[in-house]
């Protein structure tokens, strides 16, 4: 999974967004009035590379879902750009770069074949009322492409793929054990044959034996179906384990992204450190260094001023309190957003 | 020695695990829930015991009986789940001990006697033996400010000192009165500020909409130490948690631990936070216990293949070591419907044919404190 861009034949980038915000109003009084902004998503920049993993991480409320809802447009974005290579759309059939916030509806819906979505919550992402074959089905038929006998092959040979029997396709979600949900929820995002997967949170609702095999599955279909995941999690090691690079968000900016082994080992940020210091490891015999951060995570609705870290950051200087940080690349393709990133000595796993 | 078992000032005296007293003993304990369906044996013979100031940790999957085990503890299974047999002694030391006579005042209470609506019970439950939910969301009542759920606990289990009669050369009686309402509200006040709550005067009466889900824990862990417990059962605390409030939880409850000796039984599947927490490990499957051992050896040499699968299928942080996790085959088995023999031999790595489908394996010694349900381990 990793060999790809270890052996230097990187992707082309598939998906790129920049600046991507997303504004939620506040509406007080009668007349609704709006009398602030939650930021919940604040200038977001990444890239997606074909064939490899983006992982998203960060506390929750941070802005890790919103933000990947956004780039399907599922929430309609207040600003920026997201730029998806697309099939679909160009009349010649090679993949073209379109900007999704400027599609009209229909485009939308026809770009959304390409890129596929994979919720948290497998209970409530599946229709308790359809059996298995409806809900795999029904992105087909959305699309227009459902056709008897051979749609039927095709959802027969996604559930084999899946790990999940023939003999289900007529039983009910809620037959279901989580962890078999959550594969026919993967079975349905991959019916399309998507070339982009959003993964929000797919493994967290599930249990530690049944997750090593959902990410076992996901690795296995990603060869297989060439796929690039954004993978969005609040698990550090399960990102690890899953990503070729990683982005770690806080309060609805991404603050460090880099490739997986390089942000793990060398981080630049002192949120990424402290997030690092604060994994519990399986192992009773480590002895870490623990960074408690103080306080809770910032109100996204009431920033504070400079770099939106500085109050719980134990290296924050006057100047963090009164500037915020640009993102820039500091060292190749790793992405930080810090003043002190330079002179900084982190530790790393 | 043990009158400082409970010395609400002083940090307990550094004592070996084994030689410490021991609080709660649970022997060969079984719950069943007797539904349409059948009858599920949530909990099928469960043994272990929790020294003062020790943290057991019990682990494993959901449905595998952790929860209910917390819960038969303090006799709060819901309907139509029971106790049919084994026991839980409950070493009772007197709430507030008269100095100088402390091993007198160790009364042995089965809990599986007790009536569950009793009052006995009801001065254990959250009094003595306290506990923490996990959902932090849903077990604070939304229409109680955070004051009046800590009050509540407080005014019903602490008691204050109201004079001291004699001196430490004589034996020291003390007597005791309710607190009163300001009292009840310092002691909140006080509390809130121990779990590391900010401006606590003020969090005081906020109502649990108002917090965040890191401070709505913090919130539970404050009432539930507020009545300074001998032993706090924490039913993933921290699973809904953040991994950064989750290091500051985890740091809160080791820090009142040791200042007030207090055992705590912690459920979870975490293993990362039992490797940090626990002294002592239980590791459960389908209410079975499969292994028991100090949290170093489980770590490091563990028995059951179940343990070993366990383990392995966690992604450690670190450098990658391989692309593909190993994963426990198949899924846990339908509760109703368990497989003969050993439970765990569908998804068994060292699976013998003919033995573990036929022979159910019993309780082993596998080394010094580890004991282990498996074939591998009986001649």
């Amino acid at each position: 999974m990793a060999d790809a861009s270890q052996n230097g034949e990187k992707g082309e980038v598939l998906l790129q967004v920049n600046g991507l915000k997303k504004y939620f109003p506040i509406q007080k009084g009668l007349l609704r009035r709006v009398v602030g902004y939650v930021k919940a998503v604040d200038d977001v920049s990444l890239y997606v590379r074909e064939g490899e993993t983006l992982g998203l991480v960060g506390e929750s409320g941070c802005g890790k879902t919103t933000a990947s809802r956004s780039i399907i447009r599922l929430y309609e974005p207040t600003a920026g750009q997201v730029l998806f290579k697309s099939r679909v759309l160009s009349p010649d059939g090679q993949p073209r770069m379109v900007n999704l916030l400027e599609l009209d509806r229909a485009q939308m819906t026809k770009v959304r074949q390409e890129i596929a979505m994979i919720f948290q919550d497998p209970i409530n992402s599946l229709n308790p009322r359809m059996t298995v074959a409806d809900i795999i089905a029904e992105p087909m038929v959305i699309h227009g492409k459902y056709e008897k006998g051979r749609s039927e092959e095709i959802i027969i040979d996604l559930l084999r793929r899946v790990g999940l029997r023939p003999d289900h396709l007529r039983r009910y979600p809620h037959e279901f054990s989580g962890g078999q949900r959550q594969r026919i929820g993967i079975a349905r995002a991959l019916a399309l044959n998507p070339r982009l997967v959003l993964c929000d949170e797919p493994v967290s609702a599930l249990d530690v034996s049944i997750q090593a095999q959902t990410l076992n599955l996901l690795q296995d279909l990603q060869q297989e179906f060439k796929l690039s995941y954004l993978f969005v999690a609040h698990d550090l090691s399960v990102v690890q384990h899953i990503s070729d690079r990683v982005a770690v968000m806080y309060v609805g900016k991404v603050v460090e992204m880099a490739s997986a082994e390089e942000l793990y080992a060398n981080p630049l940020h002192p949120y990424t450190e402290a997030l690092l210091s604060a994994v519990p490891k399986p192992d009773p015999l480590y002895k870490s260094e623990r960074i408690i951060m103080q306080g809770d995570v910032a109100d996204p609705a009431n920033p504070p001023s400079g770099c939106y870290f500085h109050p719980r950051c134990r290296y924050a200087i006057d100047r963090c309190k009164a500037e915020a940080p640009a993102f820039r690349e500091l060292k190749t393709d790793h992405w930080v957003a810090c003043h002190r990133a330079e002179e900084l000595q982190l530790k790393g796993i | 020695m043990e009158n400082a078992l409970k010395s609400p000032t002083g940090a307990a005296p550094e004592l070996s695990m084994e030689m410490r007293p021991t609080l709660l003993e649970v022997r060969d304990l079984k719950v069943e829930f007797n539904i349409r369906g059948g009858v599920v044996k949530a909990v099928d013979g469960l043994t272990f015991d929790i020294k003062r100031g020790q943290t057991v940790g019990i682990i494993g999957e959901s449905g595998c009986g952790k929860s209910v085990t917390a819960r038969a503890i303090l006799r709060m299974i819901p309907k139509p789940g029971r106790i049919t047999g084994g026991q839980i002694l409950y070493y009772r030391y007197s709430r507030y001990p008269r100095q100088g006579g402390a091993q007198k005042d160790v009364e042995v209470i089965d809990m599986t006697t007790l009536d569950p609506d009793g009052e006995p019970i009801r001065q254990i439950r959250g009094g003595e033996i306290a506990m923490i939910f996990q959902e932090p969301m849903s077990s604070l009542t939304p229409v109680y400010t955070a004051g009046t759920h800590l009050n509540e606990a407080i005014t019903l289990h602490r008691l204050l000192p109201i004079k001291k009669l004699g001196d430490q050369m004589v034996e020291k009686i003390m007597e005791y009165r309710r607190v009163s309402k300001e009292e009840a509200r310092q002691i909140a006040v006080e509390m809130l500020r121990r779990v590391g709550i900010p401006k606590p005067e003020q969090r005081v009466d906020s109502y649990p909409h108002q917090l965040s889900g890191g401070q709505r824990q913090r919130v539970m862990i404050a009432i539930a130490l507020s009545t300074e417990p001998y032993m706090l059962i924490a039913d993933e605390p921290t699973t809904a948690l953040d991994v950064s409030i989750e290091a500051q939880i985890l740091d809160i409850m080791r820090e009142l631990q040791r200042t007030a000796n207090m055992a705590i039984m912690f459920i979870t599947h975490n293993l990362g936070v039992i490797a940090s927490m626990a002294d002592e490990i239980v590791v459960m499957y389908m209410g079975k216990q499969v292994e028991r051992a100090k949290v170093v050896d489980l770590f490091y040499s563990p028995k059951h293949p179940y343990t070993q699968a366990l383990l392995q299928s966690v992604p450690r942080l670190g450098p990658k070591t391989g692309s593909r996790l190993a994963s426990i085959a198949g899924m846990v088995p339908d509760p109703l419907n368990l497989p003969t023999g050993c439970v765990f031999h569908p998804r068994c790595p060292a699976f013998m044919p003919g033995k573990c489908d036929k022979l159910i394996p019993n309780w082993s010694k596998v080394g010094e404190n580890h004991w282990a349900r498996c074939l591998l381990y009986e001649e």
